[in-house]
């Protein structure tokens, strides 16, 4: 599903050049749940936003579902995102201004489907996350973990193959990040890849690989009994 | 994806209310100037006489002594009047060119109807009959006076429709008459026109370019020595000499009238120049004329009046002045665009994560643009139409008011100005990097 072959990111100022990634190798399997850990500025980040095409890369090679993400232009690189990956962040990064409907509408706008399959997508989505009920509601009327709930929703509309989630439950309860896990794990149960960062060892150990990250570069591999 | 744009762009500018209005306040003061001076230029610079504006010439003769090189409009040296013994000779040149003479006077009129004011003034003007034609003088009912009458001059009047309603208190009023010219002189109405008021009047520009009213009458020209009517103009002269009657008037060398000559192709033009020479230096060997370079002159209408300078160097320098000040509106609002914009970066950020491309968050904020651009141009064309409605009360006039074209243009120029100011704003909102905004919220 995804391939990285030496990646390497600096990001440069004109007194420092930082290395985010240092020759980055890491292929993640169709199916897979791989957590990512490591210390802060270790680059997780980084790698997360190179895997989800939101940034480029200095040189190596990236392979997404066997397409070399290297030779594509902005339009391409937006399409195979929209189509390909869903994106779950630690701030959940909802719309405050778009009521969940239309939070959840957003990437099926610019996937060009008709307005009957989008009604019909996002009514699938928020009733999947059990929030169905709630689609007029504002971001601002939920709990954080019922907007993490929705922003789940929208990661899933798509019917995304690849998941990308940054530290998915940092800023939830235990309850709630629990929840959240659960939830991620069904979707990985129905064949969607997913790649988390974490910070939680506990939820680490509930994913079948887990991959350290120091200094850019991926420093250890764990595997574990959920493993296929 | 315009629809979603512009639902998205409704949405936002409401968000952001005090922005979003001063942005539109910015775009539509900048238009309301610009458009305010742009169509009073435009209205000046409107050659009424259209496609007969290359066959009518106006006629100048260099008819005064040695000592004024430098009259006349251009410093060419030539007046734009002529004396009425000119005209007079002119007219009755062996030409079989349409042509008329003309001066205005003011008159006073009489209504024939009760309940109205029993007398008004009205503009008149001596014409000869080729005017209507060559003037394009709507006919409503009736028509010129005969060419005898042009020949002999009779007590016949054409005259305007508003003017025939006034006194009879109805339109078609041919062949009845009216006391007009001291109480006492009696008219017999030979035809009524649809009310003719060039902007800019350009027919006689001795007078003024742009009047309020046009001619409520015309008369033969040929009754200006029975009628003795003083003009309604400038009368200048090279050298004074007494004048005290009409009489007087008409035999002196001062310029107070005017000649129109139509010329329908370039060897009756070269033909007619030949003539003004030819006359301008028997004039000056019958010592009328004491000039050293006896000559005269035709103009075509679009050259008169660019002569006259109908449109003066201020009128371009305050179009300028105008533009340049929708250009600072335009800076200003491309930096409130950028102060609108930039709080809508993690927005962006989470859109283009969600697979929006660079040019669809640049189209999405244009569109944007593009609403408070409209808005603006809305809002400057009433300031517009504010501002026109201010000339006109300041200059007396009625030139200058916002016509289709001018309105599609304004929403045009605000749309195109607001979306060139919008390319900087948008720019930077798509090209900034997702990744910055949405981790760090």
């Amino acid at each position: 599903m995804l391939r990285m072959n030496k990646i390497s990111k600096v990001f440069s100022t004109d007194l420092i050049e930082t290395h985010a990634l240092r020759e980055f190798d890491l292929s993640v399997a169709e199916g897979e749940f791989v957590t990512v850990t490591g210390p802060s500025g270790s680059g997780k980040t980084t790698f997360l936003n190179i895997a989800g095409l939101l940034e480029t890369f200095n040189s190596g090679e990236y392979f997404l579902d066997g397409e070399d993400v290297a030779s594509l232009n902005d339009r391409q690189r937006s399409q195979l995102r929209n189509q390909k990956i869903g994106f779950i962040f630690q701030s959940f990064n909802l719309i405050p201004d778009l009521d969940l409907f239309d939070n959840v509408d957003v990437p099926l706008r610019y996937r060009g489907f008709s307005s009957t399959e989008r009604k019909d997508r996002i009514n699938y989505a928020l009733e999947r996350v059990g929030l169905a009920a709630r689609a007029k509601h504002l971001p601002s009327q939920l709990s954080g973990g019922q907007q993490q709930r929705v922003a789940i929703a929208r990661a899933l509309a798509g019917e995304p193959r690849f998941l990308l989630a940054d530290e998915p439950t940092g800023n939830l309860d235990s309850l709630m990040a629990r929840q959240v896990m659960e939830l991620l794990e069904e979707i990985n149960s129905e064949g969607t890849t997913i790649v988390m960062v974490t910070h939680d060892p506990d939820l680490a150990r509930r994913s079948q690989r887990n991959i350290q990250i120091i200094d850019g570069q991926v420093s250890d591999q764990q595997m574990f009994a959920q493993a296929v | 994806m315009l629809v979603y744009y512009s639902k998205l762009a409704w949405r936002h500018i409401l968000q952001t209310p005090v922005l979003s209005l001063l942005i539109v306040m910015a775009i539509a003061l900048g238009i309301g100037a610009s458009m305010t001076m742009i169509s009073y230029y435009k209205a000046m610079a409107h050659n009424p006489a259209e496609e007969r504006s290359d066959s009518l010439f106006a006629v100048q003769l260099a008819a005064y002594g040695n000592d004024m090189e430098e009259w006349g409009r251009d410093s060419d040296g030539l007046p734009i009047q002529l004396t009425h013994q000119d005209v007079k000779n002119l007219r009755e040149a062996e030409l079989s060119f349409p042509r008329t003479g003309m001066y205005q006077f003011m008159t006073v009129v009489t209504s024939q109807r009760e309940g109205v004011a029993p007398s008004n003034d009205y503009a008149g003007r001596f014409v000869d009959r080729d005017f209507f034609n060559m003037f394009d003088v709507k006919f409503l009912y009736g028509e010129p006076w005969s060419a005898q009458v042009d020949k002999e001059g009779d007590k016949h009047a054409v005259i305007s429709k508003s003017l025939s309603e006034w006194i009879f208190g109805e339109a078609n009023s041919v062949g009845k008459t009216f006391v007009m010219i001291d109480g006492e002189m009696l008219f017999t109405v030979v035809g009524v026109y649809e009310d003719f008021n060039p902007q800019p009047a350009y027919y006689d520009l001795s007078t003024s370019y742009f009047p309020g009213e046009g001619p409520g009458v015309f008369l033969p020209y040929s009754s200006v020595d029975t009628l003795g009517r003083f003009p309604m103009g400038n009368i200048s002269g090279w050298f004074p000499e007494e004048v005290n009657s009409h009489a007087d008037l008409m035999k002196s060398e001062y310029v107070w009238q005017v000649f129109w000559v139509k010329l329908d192709n370039e060897e009756q033009r070269e033909q007619y120049r030949a003539f003004l020479k030819a006359y301008s230096e028997e004039q000056n060997k019958l010592g009328r004329f004491q000039n050293p370079n006896p000559r005269g002159d035709i103009k075509d209408v679009k050259t008169w009046l660019e002569y006259n300078e109908v449109i003066n160097e201020d009128n371009k320098v305050m179009v300028g002045l105008s533009l340049l000040f929708l250009l600072v509106c335009l800076v200003n609002a491309v930096g409130l665009l950028l102060a609108k914009f930039l709080r809508k970066m993690n927005e962006a950020g989470i859109r283009r994560a969600l697979g929006a491309s660079k040019r669809q968050i640049f189209s999405q904020y244009l569109v944007e643009v593009g609403m408070l651009g409209v808005l603006g141009g809305l809002l400057g064309l009433i300031l517009a139409a504010f501002g026109l409605w201010a000339v006109r009360e300041l200059y007396e006039t009625d030139i200058a008011r916002l016509d289709p074209t001018l309105f599609m243009g304004a929403l045009a120029l605000s749309l195109f100005a607001s979306l060139l100011t919008g390319i900087l704003p948008a720019l930077r909102v798509c090209n900034s990097n997702p990744s910055l905004f949405l981790k760090a919220q």
